[in-house]
């Protein structure tokens, strides 16, 4: 594809090709504590699920066959497994990168997506953190556009400090930018 | 000064019409009566009231006196008001709920007129405002002229607080077109009568179940199917004949109730939109709040040129209820009505790009695999070898597939995006790049073994989805959607 663009300021015509790049952006790697917390709540998901599961078996006598146990922990031990090889993955592929323009992050295994959005797009940004998150001092930030009463992405695994940073900068950019 | 009077009018908290009592009651008491109809027909066709039926009927009785009054004290306790540039609702007697809409925030005023209203000279009011999935708020019966008033009043205040819209434009009207009575027959024949057909069948199949509750268990109701079954040929033939003119007849009727004295306005960079016969719509749409526009028809509506239209403004939701649809009886009607948001010449073969066929044989297998594991299985362990004749789905789900690669192509241009698709009939999709909020680029594992990513663009209004396509054309297509809206001052809204 090649395209010609007019600019506002200049009468210079742009290529394409010289154009800031997605690809060529370098994404900052999450928080290492972060695979540690998901790792942890993975932990305590799969243990109350555990336990409601052998809750189920104890008091449902028809349940109580050795093929239904088996089946049973055979599938509960491959998805732990898989979650905990898909957490890992996804955590040495999540990234995010602040431009001057917009903000980018990036996640994913078996599907990757790579999320871009105008920093005179954004109507508003969230800073949280769970109890789990804070004991490791960890926040995420979210980030609103219109549309959509949910957050359009949230960039996990980044420090306290750095997630009010990120806000203070994407406030104070979208509202340089004085979109409607 | 008059003016001044109607505003200041408005800044006291004030109650819907009086007729709003009786529109509210009807909906109560049609609501009750829908859900309660078994019971009532049991209790009035039994010969035999015993005591369980009379407490039924009493039950309902107190029911609906209980839920009348609630709706009556819903009424009351309902007020509304603007101040400060805030549209403010509040309602509720023991639960207690106010509703602050900012005005600058609210995308259109509606109003809608059924039977009742009609016949109370009154409407209900409702507001779209940005971010929100539905309709926020609604008043459920103001006077014609304080509803008209009221409109009126939020969009000057709207267009006063907007900075973009400078000051008040002149009310400049006049009609762009209306659907005569043929073009109504042209629409309501080549409508989706199938769909007709499956709510005629749910309909049947619904009162069919609440009879075989009613009647208690089953022994009458299959006693009576099996004399059915019993009949001849020719009798059901009958029977499937009549109800696929039925669902034909209900179709027509149901098209050209709903789009009877169709009416669109373009009125100062605004759509405004009427039509109906018994249940009148009125909806304005600011141009500028239009995210995406698309225009479909299926076959047989592509053969007499007849199109319709889909507006996608900000907080749109795929079959939502409020969508607007505009019917158009040409393709050169579409595109002189589209080019208030895009040019639209056409898309050509030279000018134009594909997808991926890795697209439509990825697309296939997906689809066959959910056939083969879920529908197939299941019938296997149910009838036998008989289910593989499932399998003869398979040619057509590959012909299926490849036409819709085939037919699919898009194309960019300055002002942004347009594409076409469909396999029997056609759609066509244009997106402005100022609309576009964020951009998602999307790999699965087969599209990075093959170099390919999906493109979605996120509207306030609604996503445009490029699917397969070359990862070199999907990143020099972000670079420059990017470039466009990072750089330009251009509002979205």
């Amino acid at each position: 594809m090649h395209v010609t663009l007019s600019m506002n300021f200049t009468n210079h015509p742009v290529l394409s090709e010289d154009l800031p790049s997605v690809e060529e952006v370098e994404f900052q790697p999450l928080e290492d504590n972060f695979v540690v917390v998901e790792r942890i709540s993975l932990s305590i998901y799969m243990a109350i699920f555990l336990f409601i599961s052998l809750m189920i078996l104890y008091f449902i006598d028809d349940l109580q066959s050795p093929l239904i146990l088996v089946s049973f922990l055979t599938f509960y031990v491959l998805f732990a497994i898989f979650r905990f090889i898909a957490i890992t993955i996804n955590f040495k592929y999540s990234g995010y990168a602040l431009r001057e323009r917009d903000i980018l992050y990036r996640n994913g295994w078996l599907k990757r997506k790579t999320r871009v959005v105008m920093l005179n797009r954004i109507q508003h940004v969230s800073v949280q953190s769970g109890p789990l998150e804070r004991r490791f001092g960890l926040s995420s930030v979210s980030v609103f556009t219109a549309g959509s009463s949910e957050a359009d992405f949230t960039i996990n695994g980044i420090t306290d400090d750095t997630a009010l940073r990120i806000k203070a900068w994407i406030n104070s950019d979208s509202a340089a930018d004085g979109d409607s | 000064m008059e003016t001044v009077n109607q505003k200041d009018s408005w800044l006291v908290p004030q109650r819907q019409s009086p007729a709003a009592i009786f529109i509210l009651l009807w909906n109560s008491a049609f609501n009750l009566l829908k859900g309660f109809w078994p019971i009532l027909l049991v209790y009035f066709l039994r010969d035999e009231r015993d005591d369980d039926s009379l407490t039924m009927l009493w039950g309902f009785m107190g029911f609906s006196v209980l839920t009348i009054g609630g709706a009556v004290i819903g009424y009351w306790f309902k007020k509304f008001h603007i101040k400060e540039d805030t549209l403010i609702i509040q309602s509720g007697w023991l639960k207690k709920k106010t509703l602050s809409i900012p005005v600058h925030t609210i995308q259109a005023v509606h109003l809608e007129q059924n039977v009742w209203q009609q016949a109370f000279g009154v409407a209900k009011v409702s507001f779209d405002s940005v971010g929100s999935d539905d309709i926020e708020a609604k008043l459920d019966a103001l006077t014609m002229v304080k509803a008209e008033q009221l409109r009126h009043l939020l969009m000057e205040k709207k267009v006063e607080s907007s900075s973009a819209e400078g000051e008040l434009r002149q009310e400049k009207t006049f009609p762009t077109y209306s659907l005569g009575f043929p073009d109504l027959m042209k629409l309501s024949l080549t409508a989706n009568h199938l769909e007709a057909f499956f709510i005629l069948m749910a309909l049947l199949l619904n009162v069919m179940d609440e009879l075989r509750q009613i009647f208690g268990g089953s022994d009458y109701m299959d006693a009576y199917g099996r004399d059915i079954m019993g009949q001849t040929m020719l009798f059901i033939s009958s029977l499937v004949i009549a109800v696929i003119v039925l669902s034909m007849l209900f179709s027509i009727a149901r098209t050209m109730v709903k789009y009877y004295g169709f009416e669109l306005i373009d009125a100062d960079r605004r759509w405004i939109v009427s039509y109906g016969l018994f249940e009148k719509t009125k909806k304005i749409v600011p141009l500028s709040k239009i995210q995406v526009l698309s225009w479909n028809a299926n076959w047989l509506r592509r053969k007499i040129d007849y199109w319709t239209v889909q507006v996608q403004s900000v907080g749109h939701k795929e079959n939502k209820k409020s969508n607007i649809r505009i019917p158009v009886v040409s393709f050169g009607q579409v595109s002189e009505l589209v080019s208030s948001y895009q040019n639209f010449v056409g898309i050509h073969e030279e000018t134009s790009l594909r997808i991926d066929p890795a697209y439509w044989k990825r697309s296939f297998w997906r689809k066959a695999m959910m056939i083969t594991l879920v529908p197939l299985l299941g019938l296997y362990f149910w009838i036998g070898v008989q289910a593989l004749w499932l399998l003869l789905i398979y040619p057509f789900l590959v012909w299926n597939e490849y036409r819709w690669y085939k037919n699919f192509r898009w194309q960019t241009n300055s002002a942004g995006m347009q594409i076409i698709s469909g396999v029997f009939g056609r759609k066509f999709t244009l997106l402005n790049w100022n609309k576009v909020q964020q951009v998602h680029l999307n790999q699965t594992l087969y599209e990075r073994r093959r170099q390919l990513a999906t493109v979605v663009f996120v509207t306030a209004g609604g996503k445009v989805r490029l699917p397969y396509i070359q990862l070199g054309t999907a990143s020099t297509l972000i670079n420059h959607v990017l470039y466009e809206v990072e750089s330009k001052e251009e509002s979205w809204m």
